[in-house]
Protein backbone atom coordinates (compact mmCIF):
# COMPACT_ATOMS: atom_id res chain seq x y z
CA UNK A 1 0.00 0.00 0.00
CA UNK A 2 2.48 2.36 0.96
CA UNK A 3 4.50 2.00 -2.04
CA UNK A 4 1.95 1.93 -4.30
CA UNK A 5 1.15 5.88 -2.94
CA UNK A 6 5.32 6.61 -3.48
CA UNK A 7 5.17 4.97 -7.12
CA UNK A 8 2.10 7.43 -7.57
CA UNK A 9 3.77 10.14 -6.08
CA UNK A 10 6.73 9.90 -8.04
CA UNK A 11 4.52 9.19 -11.61
CA UNK A 12 2.72 12.25 -10.79
CA UNK A 13 5.44 14.23 -9.92
CA UNK A 14 7.42 13.45 -12.95
CA UNK A 15 3.85 14.59 -15.07
CA UNK A 16 4.56 18.04 -13.51
CA UNK A 17 7.96 18.35 -14.68
CA UNK A 18 9.77 17.51 -11.25
CA UNK A 19 12.37 14.90 -10.89
CA UNK A 20 13.91 12.82 -8.49
CA UNK A 21 17.32 13.68 -7.04
CA UNK A 22 19.92 10.55 -5.76
CA UNK A 23 21.80 13.71 -4.85
CA UNK A 24 21.45 17.08 -3.49
CA UNK A 25 23.67 19.10 -6.07
CA UNK A 26 25.81 21.54 -4.61
CA UNK A 27 24.24 25.02 -5.61
CA UNK A 28 20.68 24.58 -5.66
CA UNK A 29 18.32 25.69 -2.87
CA UNK A 30 17.75 23.44 -0.67
CA UNK A 31 14.56 22.95 1.88
CA UNK A 32 12.45 20.76 3.11
CA UNK A 33 8.93 19.67 2.89
CA UNK A 34 6.13 18.39 5.64
CA UNK A 35 4.15 16.56 3.13
CA UNK A 36 3.66 14.87 -0.52
CA UNK A 37 0.54 14.42 -2.27
CA UNK A 38 0.07 11.10 -4.50
CA UNK A 39 -2.01 12.25 -6.45
CA UNK A 40 -0.52 15.51 -8.26
CA UNK A 41 2.60 14.80 -7.02
CA UNK A 42 2.99 18.32 -5.09
CA UNK A 43 4.72 19.01 -1.78
CA UNK A 44 3.51 21.12 1.27
CA UNK A 45 6.74 23.41 2.25
CA UNK A 46 6.50 25.79 5.14
CA UNK A 47 9.27 27.86 4.98
CA UNK A 48 8.20 30.37 2.32
CA UNK A 49 11.23 32.18 1.42
CA UNK A 50 12.32 34.51 -1.62
CA UNK A 51 15.04 31.69 -2.82
CA UNK A 52 11.87 28.70 -3.03
CA UNK A 53 10.90 31.08 -6.35
CA UNK A 54 14.04 32.92 -7.37
CA UNK A 55 16.47 30.25 -7.48
CA UNK A 56 16.61 28.23 -10.81
CA UNK A 57 17.52 24.98 -9.18
CA UNK A 58 15.23 24.12 -6.15
CA UNK A 59 16.17 20.68 -4.21
CA UNK A 60 13.24 19.53 -1.20
CA UNK A 61 13.60 16.77 0.74
CA UNK A 62 10.93 14.77 1.46
CA UNK A 63 10.25 11.70 3.94
CA UNK A 64 8.94 8.53 2.09
CA UNK A 65 6.58 7.94 4.56
CA UNK A 66 4.44 11.30 4.50
CA UNK A 67 2.79 11.08 2.04
CA UNK A 68 -0.73 11.12 1.32
CA UNK A 69 -3.25 10.18 -0.77
CA UNK A 70 -5.01 13.22 -2.28
CA UNK A 71 -5.32 17.05 -1.38
CA UNK A 72 -8.57 16.68 0.97
CA UNK A 73 -6.47 14.27 3.16
CA UNK A 74 -3.26 16.55 3.26
CA UNK A 75 -5.45 19.08 4.93
CA UNK A 76 -5.82 17.04 8.20
CA UNK A 77 -1.89 18.01 8.36
CA UNK A 78 -2.15 21.78 7.33
CA UNK A 79 -1.72 24.87 9.87
CA UNK A 80 -0.10 26.84 9.06
CA UNK A 81 0.35 29.33 5.68
CA UNK A 82 2.95 27.74 3.37
CA UNK A 83 2.91 26.70 -0.21
CA UNK A 84 2.25 23.16 -2.89
CA UNK A 85 4.61 22.82 -4.99
CA UNK A 86 3.93 20.82 -7.81
CA UNK A 87 7.42 20.39 -10.51
CA UNK A 88 8.91 23.73 -11.85
CA UNK A 89 6.85 26.87 -12.22
CA UNK A 90 5.78 26.30 -16.01
CA UNK A 91 3.76 28.26 -18.67
CA UNK A 92 2.43 27.74 -21.78
CA UNK A 93 1.22 31.24 -22.88
CA UNK A 94 3.60 31.20 -25.82
CA UNK A 95 1.13 29.55 -28.26
CA UNK A 96 0.16 26.79 -26.13
CA UNK A 97 4.06 25.44 -25.88
CA UNK A 98 4.90 24.30 -22.56
CA UNK A 99 7.93 25.67 -21.18
CA UNK A 100 9.46 25.20 -17.87
CA UNK A 101 10.99 27.88 -15.85
CA UNK A 102 8.11 30.85 -16.33
CA UNK A 103 9.27 33.04 -13.00
CA UNK A 104 10.28 30.55 -10.94
CA UNK A 105 12.91 27.61 -10.92
CA UNK A 106 13.53 26.07 -14.01
CA UNK A 107 14.01 22.85 -12.38
CA UNK A 108 12.89 20.92 -9.30
CA UNK A 109 13.73 18.03 -7.57
CA UNK A 110 12.82 16.09 -4.90
CA UNK A 111 15.07 14.50 -2.27
CA UNK A 112 13.29 11.03 -0.86
CA UNK A 113 14.62 10.07 2.81
CA UNK B 1 -19.77 46.09 -33.06
CA UNK B 2 -22.10 43.23 -31.89
CA UNK B 3 -21.05 39.51 -30.95
CA UNK B 4 -22.26 37.67 -34.39
CA UNK B 5 -19.86 40.74 -35.95
CA UNK B 6 -16.82 40.49 -34.38
CA UNK B 7 -17.11 35.84 -33.88
CA UNK B 8 -16.95 36.50 -37.88
CA UNK B 9 -14.24 38.74 -37.94
CA UNK B 10 -12.37 36.46 -35.78
CA UNK B 11 -13.02 33.17 -37.07
CA UNK B 12 -11.74 33.94 -40.48
CA UNK B 13 -8.65 35.15 -38.95
CA UNK B 14 -8.15 32.75 -36.43
CA UNK B 15 -11.05 31.12 -35.50
CA UNK B 16 -9.69 27.26 -36.74
CA UNK B 17 -6.81 27.23 -35.00
CA UNK B 18 -8.15 28.98 -31.39
CA UNK B 19 -10.72 26.51 -31.75
CA UNK B 20 -7.92 23.39 -31.90
CA UNK B 21 -5.78 24.50 -28.88
CA UNK B 22 -9.05 24.77 -26.73
CA UNK B 23 -9.98 21.61 -28.07
CA UNK B 24 -6.98 20.20 -27.13
CA UNK B 25 -6.92 21.65 -23.21
CA UNK B 26 -10.70 20.40 -23.38
CA UNK B 27 -9.09 17.42 -24.29
CA UNK B 28 -6.70 17.02 -21.60
CA UNK B 29 -9.22 17.90 -19.19
CA UNK B 30 -11.24 15.30 -19.86
CA UNK B 31 -8.58 12.78 -19.38
CA UNK B 32 -7.58 14.09 -15.95
CA UNK B 33 -10.97 14.02 -15.00
CA UNK B 34 -11.38 10.34 -15.90
CA UNK B 35 -8.25 9.75 -13.43
CA UNK B 36 -10.29 10.92 -10.62
CA UNK B 37 -13.29 8.20 -10.04
CA UNK B 38 -15.40 10.08 -7.25
CA UNK B 39 -15.47 13.26 -10.13
CA UNK B 40 -19.34 13.29 -10.11
CA UNK B 41 -19.33 13.07 -5.83
CA UNK B 42 -16.99 16.08 -5.77
CA UNK B 43 -18.85 18.26 -8.47
CA UNK B 44 -21.49 17.41 -5.85
CA UNK B 45 -19.87 18.49 -3.00
CA UNK B 46 -18.28 21.67 -4.55
CA UNK B 47 -21.86 22.53 -5.25
CA UNK B 48 -23.19 21.92 -2.17
CA UNK B 49 -20.52 23.78 -0.05
CA UNK B 50 -21.04 26.83 -2.73
CA UNK B 51 -24.67 27.21 -2.24
CA UNK B 52 -24.16 27.04 1.65
CA UNK B 53 -21.54 30.09 1.06
CA UNK B 54 -24.18 32.28 -1.05
CA UNK B 55 -26.85 31.55 1.56
CA UNK B 56 -24.39 32.11 4.53
CA UNK B 57 -22.49 35.15 2.88
CA UNK B 58 -22.46 37.88 5.44
CA UNK B 59 -22.07 35.37 8.30
CA UNK B 60 -18.85 33.63 6.51
CA UNK B 61 -17.29 37.55 5.69
CA UNK B 62 -17.76 38.40 9.19
CA UNK B 63 -16.00 35.22 10.51
CA UNK B 64 -12.92 35.72 7.39
CA UNK B 65 -12.05 39.06 8.72
CA UNK B 66 -11.96 38.18 12.55
CA UNK B 67 -9.68 35.75 11.50
CA UNK B 68 -7.27 37.54 9.42
CA UNK B 69 -7.16 40.41 11.56
CA UNK B 70 -6.12 37.49 14.23
CA UNK B 71 -3.66 36.14 11.63
CA UNK B 72 -1.97 39.74 11.60
CA UNK B 73 -3.49 40.55 7.81
CA UNK B 74 -5.26 43.74 7.91
CA UNK B 75 -8.93 43.34 6.15
CA UNK B 76 -10.58 46.56 3.89
CA UNK B 77 -13.80 46.30 2.50
CA UNK B 78 -15.14 48.04 -0.75
CA UNK B 79 -18.77 48.37 -1.63
CA UNK B 80 -17.75 48.55 -5.07
CA UNK B 81 -14.68 48.61 -7.85
CA UNK B 82 -14.37 53.26 -7.04
CA UNK B 83 -14.17 52.48 -3.09
CA UNK B 84 -11.67 49.61 -4.32
CA UNK B 85 -9.61 51.55 -6.72
CA UNK B 86 -9.07 54.26 -3.96
CA UNK B 87 -8.18 52.10 -1.24
CA UNK B 88 -5.34 50.35 -3.20
CA UNK B 89 -4.43 54.32 -4.22
CA UNK B 90 -4.40 55.23 -0.97
CA UNK B 91 -2.52 52.54 0.71
CA UNK B 92 0.01 52.61 -2.42
CA UNK B 93 0.55 56.40 -1.90
CA UNK B 94 1.50 55.70 1.86
CA UNK B 95 4.21 54.29 0.92
CA UNK B 96 5.19 56.55 -2.43
CA UNK B 97 4.95 53.47 -4.50
CA UNK B 98 5.81 54.19 -8.02
CA UNK B 99 5.84 50.56 -9.39
CA UNK B 100 3.48 47.69 -9.00
CA UNK B 101 3.74 44.05 -9.95
CA UNK B 102 0.27 42.94 -10.56
CA UNK B 103 -0.62 38.79 -11.20
CA UNK B 104 -3.71 37.82 -13.07
CA UNK B 105 -6.46 38.80 -10.78
CA UNK B 106 -10.10 39.04 -12.66
CA UNK B 107 -11.16 40.97 -9.83
CA UNK B 108 -8.59 44.25 -10.89
CA UNK B 109 -9.92 43.83 -14.37
CA UNK B 110 -13.55 44.36 -13.31
CA UNK B 111 -12.68 46.99 -11.79
CA UNK B 112 -10.13 49.02 -14.77
CA UNK B 113 -7.68 48.81 -11.71
CA UNK B 114 -4.66 49.16 -14.19
CA UNK B 115 -6.10 52.39 -16.00
CA UNK B 116 -6.75 53.92 -12.92
CA UNK B 117 -3.34 53.67 -11.73
CA UNK B 118 -2.03 54.37 -14.49
CA UNK B 119 -3.98 57.82 -14.26
CA UNK B 120 -2.25 58.61 -10.87
CA UNK B 121 0.56 57.76 -12.28
CA UNK B 122 1.49 54.65 -10.81
CA UNK B 123 3.24 51.99 -13.32
CA UNK B 124 1.47 48.75 -13.33
CA UNK B 125 3.65 45.63 -14.61
CA UNK B 126 1.03 42.36 -15.17
CA UNK B 127 3.73 39.41 -14.65
CA UNK B 128 1.51 36.79 -15.92
CA UNK B 129 3.21 36.07 -19.29
CA UNK B 130 -0.02 35.84 -21.01
CA UNK B 131 -1.63 38.82 -19.26
CA UNK B 132 2.14 41.02 -20.09
CA UNK B 133 2.08 39.67 -23.93
CA UNK B 134 -1.64 41.35 -23.83
CA UNK B 135 -0.78 44.53 -21.89
CA UNK B 136 2.02 45.14 -24.01
CA UNK B 137 -0.41 44.53 -26.92
CA UNK B 138 -2.97 47.47 -25.25
CA UNK B 139 -5.57 44.98 -25.24
CA UNK B 140 -7.56 42.60 -22.50
CA UNK B 141 -7.82 39.08 -21.80
CA UNK B 142 -9.29 37.24 -24.05
CA UNK B 143 -9.86 33.99 -21.94
CA UNK B 144 -9.54 34.14 -17.76
CA UNK B 145 -6.72 31.11 -17.48
CA UNK B 146 -5.15 31.80 -20.75
CA UNK B 147 -5.35 35.59 -21.42
CA UNK B 148 -3.47 35.50 -24.64
CA UNK B 149 -4.68 32.10 -26.37
CA UNK B 150 -5.63 34.18 -29.21
CA UNK B 151 -2.07 35.32 -30.17
CA UNK B 152 0.69 33.65 -31.99
CA UNK B 153 4.49 32.87 -31.42
CA UNK B 154 5.16 35.71 -34.25
CA UNK B 155 3.00 38.41 -32.22
CA UNK B 156 5.00 37.28 -29.27
CA UNK B 157 7.78 38.15 -30.82
CA UNK B 158 6.63 41.14 -32.46
CA UNK B 159 6.08 43.11 -28.98
CA UNK B 160 9.75 42.15 -28.21
CA UNK B 161 11.13 43.13 -31.41
CA UNK B 162 12.43 39.48 -31.53
CA UNK B 163 13.36 37.82 -34.56
CA UNK B 164 13.54 34.40 -33.05
CA UNK B 165 9.86 33.08 -32.61
CA UNK B 166 10.97 29.84 -30.59
CA UNK B 167 8.57 29.59 -27.50
CA UNK B 168 11.38 28.67 -25.35
CA UNK B 169 13.52 31.60 -26.24
CA UNK B 170 10.37 33.98 -25.87
CA UNK B 171 9.61 33.11 -22.84
CA UNK B 172 13.39 33.34 -21.31
CA UNK B 173 13.15 36.24 -22.27
CA UNK B 174 10.11 37.85 -21.09
CA UNK B 175 11.83 35.93 -17.98
CA UNK B 176 14.56 38.29 -17.48
CA UNK B 177 12.40 41.44 -18.13
CA UNK B 178 10.43 40.56 -16.00
CA UNK B 179 12.46 39.43 -12.87
CA UNK B 180 13.86 42.64 -12.90
CA UNK B 181 10.56 44.73 -12.47
CA UNK B 182 10.34 42.36 -10.07
CA UNK B 183 13.04 43.11 -7.83
CA UNK B 184 12.26 46.63 -8.49
CA UNK B 185 8.74 46.89 -7.79
CA UNK B 186 7.34 48.79 -4.52
CA UNK B 187 4.31 46.71 -3.92
CA UNK B 188 3.05 43.77 -5.38
CA UNK B 189 -1.01 42.75 -6.28
CA UNK B 190 -2.70 40.01 -6.63
CA UNK B 191 -6.09 38.39 -6.67
CA UNK B 192 -7.21 35.49 -5.01
CA UNK B 193 -8.80 32.20 -5.42
CA UNK B 194 -10.05 31.11 -2.23
CA UNK B 195 -10.74 32.45 0.86
CA UNK B 196 -10.56 30.18 4.05
CA UNK B 197 -13.07 31.92 6.54
CA UNK B 198 -12.02 29.75 9.46
CA UNK B 199 -9.00 30.61 9.17
CA UNK B 200 -8.21 34.09 7.78
CA UNK B 201 -5.97 32.47 5.25
CA UNK B 202 -6.51 33.89 1.24
CA UNK B 203 -5.02 31.11 -1.17
CA UNK B 204 -3.48 31.76 -4.74
CA UNK B 205 -2.82 29.42 -7.43
CA UNK B 206 -0.40 29.90 -10.35
CA UNK B 207 1.59 27.93 -12.99
CA UNK B 208 4.36 30.69 -13.31
CA UNK B 209 5.14 31.53 -9.67
CA UNK B 210 4.82 35.37 -10.42
CA UNK B 211 2.24 35.87 -7.89
CA UNK B 212 4.90 34.15 -5.34
CA UNK B 213 7.47 36.86 -6.42
CA UNK B 214 5.08 39.41 -6.23
CA UNK B 215 3.42 38.83 -2.68
CA UNK B 216 7.56 38.18 -1.25
CA UNK B 217 9.86 40.46 -2.77
CA UNK B 218 7.92 43.80 -1.93
CA UNK B 219 7.74 45.13 1.01
CA UNK B 220 3.49 45.66 0.48
CA UNK B 221 1.23 42.52 -0.97
CA UNK B 222 -2.21 43.68 -1.58
CA UNK B 223 -5.00 41.04 -2.59
CA UNK B 224 -8.09 42.18 -4.45
CA UNK B 225 -10.88 39.66 -4.42
CA UNK B 226 -14.02 38.93 -4.37
CA UNK B 227 -16.23 38.25 -1.73
CA UNK B 228 -17.84 35.05 -3.35
CA UNK B 229 -14.34 33.65 -2.95
CA UNK B 230 -14.83 32.55 0.21
CA UNK B 231 -14.90 29.11 1.63
CA UNK B 232 -15.93 27.66 5.00
CA UNK B 233 -12.71 25.53 5.84
CA UNK B 234 -9.59 24.09 4.85
CA UNK B 235 -11.28 20.41 4.29
CA UNK B 236 -12.86 22.18 1.33
CA UNK B 237 -10.02 24.05 0.30
CA UNK B 238 -8.53 20.60 -0.39
CA UNK B 239 -11.99 19.52 -2.20
CA UNK B 240 -11.53 22.85 -4.57
CA UNK B 241 -7.29 22.36 -5.42
CA UNK B 242 -8.83 18.73 -6.36
CA UNK B 243 -11.00 20.30 -8.60
CA UNK B 244 -9.35 23.86 -9.96
CA UNK B 245 -6.56 22.85 -12.51
CA UNK B 246 -7.91 19.95 -13.49
CA UNK B 247 -10.78 21.10 -14.95
CA UNK B 248 -9.13 24.24 -16.22
CA UNK B 249 -6.27 22.54 -17.93
CA UNK B 250 -6.14 19.19 -16.73
CA UNK B 251 -3.02 19.37 -14.66
CA UNK B 252 -3.92 17.48 -11.57
CA UNK B 253 -2.55 20.66 -9.77
CA UNK B 254 -1.32 24.05 -10.26
CA UNK B 255 2.50 24.51 -10.29
CA UNK B 256 1.79 26.65 -6.91
CA UNK B 257 -0.78 25.97 -4.56
CA UNK B 258 -0.28 29.08 -1.76
CA UNK B 259 -1.86 29.62 1.17
CA UNK B 260 -1.61 33.35 2.85
CA UNK B 261 -1.15 34.57 6.20
CA UNK B 262 0.71 37.04 7.85
CA UNK B 263 3.15 38.30 5.79
CA UNK B 264 7.13 38.10 7.41
CA UNK B 265 8.80 40.72 5.67
CA UNK B 266 6.22 43.36 5.36
CA UNK B 267 2.52 44.10 5.21
CA UNK B 268 -0.38 42.28 3.14
CA UNK B 269 -3.52 43.70 3.09
CA UNK B 270 -6.91 42.04 1.60
CA UNK B 271 -9.34 43.67 0.32
CA UNK B 272 -12.83 42.26 -0.33
CA UNK B 273 -14.87 43.69 -3.10
CA UNK B 274 -19.03 43.43 -3.41
CA UNK B 275 -19.56 45.44 -6.43
CA UNK B 276 -22.27 44.32 -6.89
CA UNK B 277 -22.26 40.72 -5.66
CA UNK B 278 -24.97 40.89 -2.16
CA UNK B 279 -27.15 42.88 -5.05
CA UNK B 280 -26.91 39.38 -7.22
CA UNK B 281 -27.89 37.15 -4.57
CA UNK B 282 -31.86 38.71 -4.58
CA UNK B 283 -31.66 37.75 -8.42
CA UNK B 284 -32.55 34.97 -10.06
CA UNK B 285 -28.78 35.17 -11.48
CA UNK B 286 -27.67 34.35 -7.84
CA UNK B 287 -25.87 31.09 -8.74
CA UNK B 288 -23.45 32.43 -11.01
CA UNK B 289 -21.95 33.48 -7.54
CA UNK B 290 -20.77 29.86 -7.04
CA UNK B 291 -18.29 30.18 -9.90
CA UNK B 292 -14.89 29.31 -8.86
CA UNK B 293 -13.22 30.85 -11.91
CA UNK B 294 -11.88 27.53 -13.57
CA UNK B 295 -12.63 28.59 -17.24
CA UNK B 296 -14.13 25.32 -18.26
CA UNK B 297 -17.04 26.72 -19.74
CA UNK B 298 -15.19 29.05 -21.94
CA UNK B 299 -12.66 26.63 -22.97
CA UNK B 300 -15.43 23.83 -24.17
CA UNK B 301 -18.13 26.23 -25.55
CA UNK B 302 -18.42 25.82 -29.15
CA UNK B 303 -19.13 29.27 -29.89
CA UNK B 304 -16.51 30.47 -27.56
CA UNK B 305 -13.81 28.14 -29.16
CA UNK B 306 -14.52 29.70 -32.53
CA UNK B 307 -15.12 33.50 -32.09
CA UNK B 308 -12.65 34.24 -29.34
CA UNK B 309 -13.07 36.11 -26.61
CA UNK B 310 -12.94 39.66 -27.77
CA UNK B 311 -15.89 39.30 -29.69
CA UNK B 312 -17.80 39.13 -25.88
CA UNK B 313 -16.15 42.66 -25.31
CA UNK B 314 -16.43 41.93 -21.51
CA UNK B 315 -13.57 41.15 -18.81
CA UNK B 316 -15.08 37.67 -18.49
CA UNK B 317 -16.09 36.00 -21.98
CA UNK B 318 -17.76 32.59 -22.68
CA UNK B 319 -21.03 31.20 -20.72
CA UNK B 320 -20.49 32.58 -17.62
CA UNK B 321 -19.36 36.00 -18.42
CA UNK B 322 -22.65 36.25 -20.74
CA UNK B 323 -24.72 35.78 -17.28
CA UNK B 324 -22.29 38.41 -15.88
CA UNK B 325 -22.15 40.98 -18.24
CA UNK B 326 -25.92 41.54 -19.27
CA UNK B 327 -26.01 41.96 -15.43
CA UNK B 328 -23.51 44.88 -15.94
CA UNK B 329 -25.10 46.32 -18.71
CA UNK B 330 -28.32 45.22 -20.07
CA UNK B 331 -27.81 46.82 -23.47
CA UNK B 332 -24.26 46.83 -24.10
CA UNK B 333 -24.50 43.08 -23.55
CA UNK B 334 -28.11 41.95 -25.17
CA UNK B 335 -26.12 40.36 -27.14
CA UNK B 336 -24.28 37.72 -25.39
CA UNK B 337 -26.66 35.30 -24.05
CA UNK B 338 -27.58 34.81 -27.65
CA UNK B 339 -24.33 33.89 -28.83
CA UNK B 340 -25.33 30.42 -27.86
CA UNK B 341 -26.50 26.61 -29.29
CA UNK B 342 -27.93 26.03 -25.73
CA UNK B 343 -25.95 23.23 -26.17
CA UNK B 344 -25.45 23.01 -22.74
CA UNK B 345 -21.71 21.79 -22.77
CA UNK B 346 -21.05 24.67 -20.06
CA UNK B 347 -23.26 22.87 -17.49
CA UNK B 348 -21.87 19.58 -18.44
CA UNK B 349 -18.04 20.76 -17.36
CA UNK B 350 -18.84 23.36 -14.73
CA UNK B 351 -17.83 22.28 -11.16
CA UNK B 352 -19.99 24.34 -9.28
CA UNK B 353 -23.29 22.89 -11.34
CA UNK B 354 -24.19 26.33 -12.26
CA UNK B 355 -27.63 25.56 -13.96
CA UNK B 356 -26.20 27.27 -17.62
CA UNK B 357 -29.35 26.11 -19.79
CA UNK B 358 -31.81 27.54 -17.45
CA UNK B 359 -30.14 30.47 -16.84
CA UNK B 360 -29.05 31.44 -20.28
CA UNK B 361 -32.98 30.81 -21.30
CA UNK B 362 -33.49 33.55 -18.42
CA UNK B 363 -30.85 35.49 -19.35
CA UNK B 364 -32.42 36.09 -22.93
CA UNK B 365 -35.88 36.55 -21.38
CA UNK B 366 -34.04 39.71 -18.80
CA UNK B 367 -32.19 41.40 -22.06
CA UNK B 368 -35.34 41.56 -24.22
CA UNK B 369 -37.74 42.07 -21.34
CA UNK B 370 -38.50 45.63 -23.14
CA UNK B 371 -38.17 44.42 -26.47
CA UNK B 372 -41.27 45.30 -28.66
CA UNK B 373 -41.42 42.55 -31.31
CA UNK B 374 -40.88 39.83 -28.64
CA UNK B 375 -43.70 41.35 -26.73
CA UNK B 376 -46.01 41.21 -29.46
CA UNK B 377 -44.93 37.44 -30.22
CA UNK B 378 -45.40 36.24 -26.93
CA UNK B 379 -48.82 37.69 -26.45
CA UNK B 380 -50.18 36.20 -29.45
CA UNK B 381 -49.19 33.13 -28.24
CA UNK B 382 -51.45 33.57 -25.89
CA UNK B 383 -54.39 33.60 -27.61
CA UNK B 384 -56.06 31.94 -30.53
CA UNK B 385 -56.96 35.28 -32.71
CA UNK B 386 -53.88 37.12 -31.79
CA UNK B 387 -52.26 34.29 -33.06
CA UNK B 388 -53.70 33.85 -36.50
CA UNK B 389 -53.86 37.91 -36.81
CA UNK B 390 -49.86 37.67 -35.90
CA UNK B 391 -49.26 35.24 -38.61
CA UNK B 392 -51.24 36.75 -40.96
CA UNK B 393 -49.28 39.45 -40.66
CA UNK B 394 -45.72 37.74 -41.09
CA UNK B 395 -47.29 35.69 -44.13
CA UNK B 396 -48.39 38.54 -46.08
CA UNK B 397 -45.25 40.62 -45.15
CA UNK B 398 -42.95 39.88 -48.01
CA UNK B 399 -39.56 38.64 -47.45
CA UNK B 400 -36.85 41.13 -47.63
CA UNK B 401 -39.06 42.97 -45.48
CA UNK B 402 -39.10 40.43 -43.06
CA UNK B 403 -35.35 39.91 -43.75
CA UNK B 404 -35.12 43.44 -42.57
CA UNK B 405 -36.94 43.73 -39.71
CA UNK B 406 -35.16 40.15 -38.03
CA UNK B 407 -31.90 42.04 -39.55
CA UNK B 408 -30.00 40.71 -36.32
CA UNK B 409 -31.04 37.07 -36.80
CA UNK B 410 -31.05 36.70 -40.42
CA UNK B 411 -27.78 38.33 -41.44
CA UNK B 412 -26.36 34.82 -40.95
CA UNK B 413 -29.21 32.47 -41.37
CA UNK B 414 -31.33 31.77 -43.79
CA UNK B 415 -34.96 32.46 -42.76
CA UNK B 416 -37.36 29.54 -43.26
CA UNK B 417 -39.83 29.14 -45.82
CA UNK B 418 -43.26 30.12 -43.93
CA UNK B 419 -46.05 27.54 -44.97
CA UNK B 420 -49.04 28.57 -47.10
CA UNK B 421 -51.07 26.69 -44.96
CA UNK B 422 -51.63 27.71 -41.06
CA UNK B 423 -51.28 25.06 -38.70
CA UNK B 424 -54.69 26.21 -36.84
CA UNK B 425 -57.46 26.54 -39.45
S1 LIG C 1 -19.09 28.93 -14.49
FE1 LIG C 1 -18.36 26.90 -13.81
S2 LIG C 1 -17.18 26.14 -15.56
FE2 LIG C 1 -17.42 28.35 -15.89
S3 LIG C 1 -15.60 29.28 -15.01
FE3 LIG C 1 -17.16 29.28 -13.40
S4 LIG C 1 -16.84 27.40 -12.26
FE4 LIG C 1 -15.74 27.17 -14.18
Amino acid sequence: MKNKILDKFIENLKKAGGEILDEIPENWYKTRALLGVAENGAVWVDEYKKKLFLSENVAIILDKNSIVEDMTKAMDYINSPGVFISGPSKTADVESFLVYGAHGPIRVGIYLI
Amino acid sequence: MKHQDLAIKFYKEKGKKHDKALWAIRQKRDKAIKGVKEWEILRREASEIKDYVIENLKELIDEFIKNAKNEGVEVYFAKDAKEHNEIVLKLLKEINAKKIVKSKSMLTEECSLNEFLEKNEINVIDTDLGERIVQLRGEKPSHIVLPAIHTTKEDVAKILNETNTDPTYLTRKMRALLRKEFLSADAGISGANFLVANKGYAVVCTNEGNADLGAILPPLHIISVGIEKIIPNMKDLGLFLRMLARNATGQAITTYSTIFGKKDNGKRIIILVDNGRFERLNTKFKETLKCIRCSACLTTCPVFRRSGGHSYRYIIPGPIGSLLAPLKDKNEYNDLPFACTLCGSCEMVCPVKIPFSKQLREMRKYVTNENIMVKIAEKSMHSATMFKLFSKIIRLTPKPILEKTLNQWSQYRALPAIPKERFIK
